[in-house]
């Protein structure tokens, strides 16, 4: 039994490839079953994300089923773009363990760390376990995954720090309040970045989040779509003496705040922290108001610089993660190995059973045995003699299995009872 | 040979917070944590010891003040410590315990002043006075913590911006509580200090009274701060300049108080 993937994702495929061969949900009932109806595959898994396409298998590891994989998301998709193939990537063995693993952990990720993922794998499993073809080898693997991916979230610091502007403006609110709950927002514009800003601030749980713009229409859709309230713009520096935080991304070719507002406005605040940031090209507010006492302006510039560093610490903790997907590997891949000796193991029990059973036959004609009692007492004392008999050539099969040593036969035999030549000598 | 060893811990404690600060390994800064708790128990078993000894507790010379000054402070910041959870603070503290330990050190921790040992109330009053005068010193010391992580907010020190998990906010929290239960603290001890005078008897009356006019001057200073922050409400940068400006008002009084001593 062998695991493989076979994928394409933002590194090996443009979205123009990775649009087309998307999976929906309502499709991967008709690909679950045509893949699991193909012989040698046992179990699938289908991962379809907006970054990535990819279909874990578990065959017998005597056929090559990439092709038939590829061609029948072809077929799902009716579409075949013949250099489409080559997007694709394949794994196989450990090299398949090592890939899910870092894919759960979000190091595969466009966002490196990135924990969407992990609900997105773990959304997989369900949908797998649902459709009958995650059973023994990927339920087990989900197991794996899920332990590994938690230890690397635990013990690394590999989604810890902001990767995105919005959310690094709110790491950098967190650093001069603590808690957001409880403190006022302002978001000045309703473009793109505003709305980022936005929903990573809604998930603070401020008091209020005041959003305001020249066009009032704007302000108002963006303030619904996150329980904010809309205010008009002539009303911006009225809310100054109010609000901790002001966000702001407008258009504006000149700055909207000046210093001299910010300065009048400081008494009226009783000189509490007033922390704002400027997301906007050309800036919004005035960078001399950060010589203000208690005023903190960020711009774009040092929120990219935040960014970067905290992309470099991330990759730093790549190397930690790695330690955690080894063990994951192993842990699988041993147990994955010990499926292969279970039927050996059964065989060879069936065999003893079998010749007990011949053997009790021939003694009961030979000797006339007739007592249901004495054929019990044989059975029981030939069942624990079985037992002995293979305890030790058991264990060492269970223990050997997970070697990739090649013995002889000669060898095999004296590991598998344990005999030992040379003290004889 | 306890002190010296105490010393010992805080130095290699010091060392310890300091590589975690450059390594970031969790494993650094419990060692740490654990050699810092090792120093603040031997300053424990030292004073037990001398406390026995003396048969009164030992705060009555200024060595043995000092080590009690290092035992608390370091078990009130350990505490702080497990509430907001900030290393960076252990490296600004510990060099003040090793500076303290150090001058107890020095000093003779043997001379003594004649006291009436049966007094109940100096037991209160040298031990609160004592703590109170930690719960200053911290608050001073959070104060100067609070214009050095300002100072990196307002120059964008990004890298170290990022490493800081203490935010200015908690910082404030920790001025105001320092405050508020230093000046308590003091005040018990100021208190049972006073009332103590009309029953101690051998106590030179200029000693007492320059003592009492320091004392006094302190807790006015704290007193004030407090009230105008309860009242009219105290921007954070005012607070910390406040509970600095009002130790090094307390420290001024001590060396005041020495110098009017050692001229009379």
């Amino acid at each position: 039994m062998e695991i493989f993937v076979i994928g394409l994702n933002h590194n090996s495929a443009p979205i123009e490839i990775r649009e087309v061969y998307a999976i929906s949900k309502e499709e991967l009932g008709d690909l679950y079953n045509t893949i699991l109806a193909h012989n040698s595959i046992y179990e699938a898994l289908i991962l379809s994300t907006c970054n990535r396409v990819e279909i874990y298998y578990a065959n017998d590891n005597t056929h090559d089923d990439s092709d038939f994989i590829i061609n029948s998301l072809f077929t799902l998709k009716g579409v075949t773009i013949n250099e489409a193939k080559d997007y694709f990537y394949k794994y196989k063995s450990t090299e398949a363990l090592k890939h899910i693993f870092e894919v759960a952990a979000g190091i595969d990720s466009m966002v490196l760390g990135e924990p969407q993922i992990f609900g997105q794998v773990k959304d997989a499993f369900i949908s797998a376990k649902e459709y009958n073809a995650a059973r023994q080898i990927l339920k087990k693997l989900e197991e794996v995954t899920i332990v590994c991916t938690k230890k690397i979230r635990t013990y690394t610091k590999i989604s810890e720090k902001p990767l995105t502007i919005s959310s690094a403006a709110i790491d950098l609110a967190k650093k001069i309040y603590g808690s957001l709950a409880n403190r006022n927002a302002l978001i000045v514009g309703a473009g793109q970045m505003c709305e980022l800003a936005a929903k990573y601030l809604k998930n603070e749980q401020l008091n209020n989040i005041y959003v305001t713009n020249r066009t009032y229409e704007r302000a108002k859709i963006l303030a619904e779509s996150i329980g904010g309230k809309a205010i008009e713009f002539q009303y911006l520096y009225d809310l100054l003496s109010t609000v901790d935080i002001v966000i702001s991304s407008t258009a504006s070719n000149n700055y909207i705040l000046e210093y001299s507002q910010i300065e009048k406005k400081m008494p009226e605040r009783k000189h509490r922290p007033l922390l704002l940031i400027d997301i906007a090209v050309p800036r919004d507010i005035d960078p001399k108001i950060n010589g203000i006492e208690n005023v903190y302006v960020y711009d774009i510039d040092d929120l990219q610089s935040v960014v970067e560093l905290n992309r470099k610490t991330r990759i730093q903790e790549i190397e930690k993660a790695q330690f955690y997907i080894n063990e994951a590997i192993d842990n699988y891949y041993k147990w994955l190995k010990s499926l292969n000796i279970a039927p050996v193991i059964v065989g060879i029990k069936n065999y003893f059973e079998q010749s007990k059973d011949e053997e009790i036959k021939r003694l009961q004609v030979k000797l006339k045995l007739h007592n249901s009692e004495d054929l019990n007492k044989i059975n029981r004392a030939l069942e624990d003699y079985a037992k002995k008999l293979l305890h030790k050539p058991i264990m060492n099969i269970k223990l050997e299995a997970l070697n990739e040593n090649k013995y002889t036969i000669i060898d095999a035999v004296k590991i598998l009872f344990g005999l030992d030549y040379d003290k004889k000598d | 040979m306890l002190n010296v060893f105490s010393l010992i811990f805080y130095i290699i404690a010091f060392f310890l917070v300091l590589f975690y600060y450059f390594k970031d390994k969790n494993v650094i800064i419990t060692l740490g944590i654990l050699f810092t708790l090792i120093g603040s128990l031997l300053n424990f078993i030292f004073i037990t010891i001398r406390w026995k000894e003396l048969g009164f507790f030992p705060t009555v010379t200024f060595s043995d003040t000092l080590i009690f000054l290092t035992f608390i402070t370091t078990i009130i910041f350990l505490v702080f410590y497990y509430i907001y959870r900030s290393s960076q603070v252990f490296i600004f503290i510990l060099p003040f315990l090793i500076l303290l330990m150090a001058t107890a050190l020095i000093l003779s921790p043997t001379s003594t002043i004649n006291i009436d040992k049966g007094s109940v109330l100096l037991y209160i009053h040298l031990p609160f006075s004592i703590t109170g005068t930690a719960l200053f010193f911290l608050s001073a010391f959070t104060g100067i913590i609070y214009f050095y992580l300002e100072k990196q907010l307002k120059n964008k020190n990004i890298s170290f911006i990022n490493k800081q998990n203490l935010s200015l906010e908690s910082i404030n929290n920790i001025i105001n509580n320092l405050l508020i239960y230093g000046f308590i603290i003091f005040t018990i001890g100021l208190i049972t200090g006073f009332i103590w005078k009309f029953y101690a008897e051998n106590i030179e009356e200029y000693s007492y009274k320059t003592k009492l006019i320091f004392s006094v001057i302190t807790w006015v200073i704290f007193g004030l701060l407090i009230l105008i922050k309860k009242i009219k409400g105290l921007p954070p940068k005012k607070l910390a300049m406040g509970s600095i400006v009002g130790f090094v008002c307390l420290i001024i009084t001590y060396i005041g108080l020495a110098i009017f001593l050692s001229g009379k």
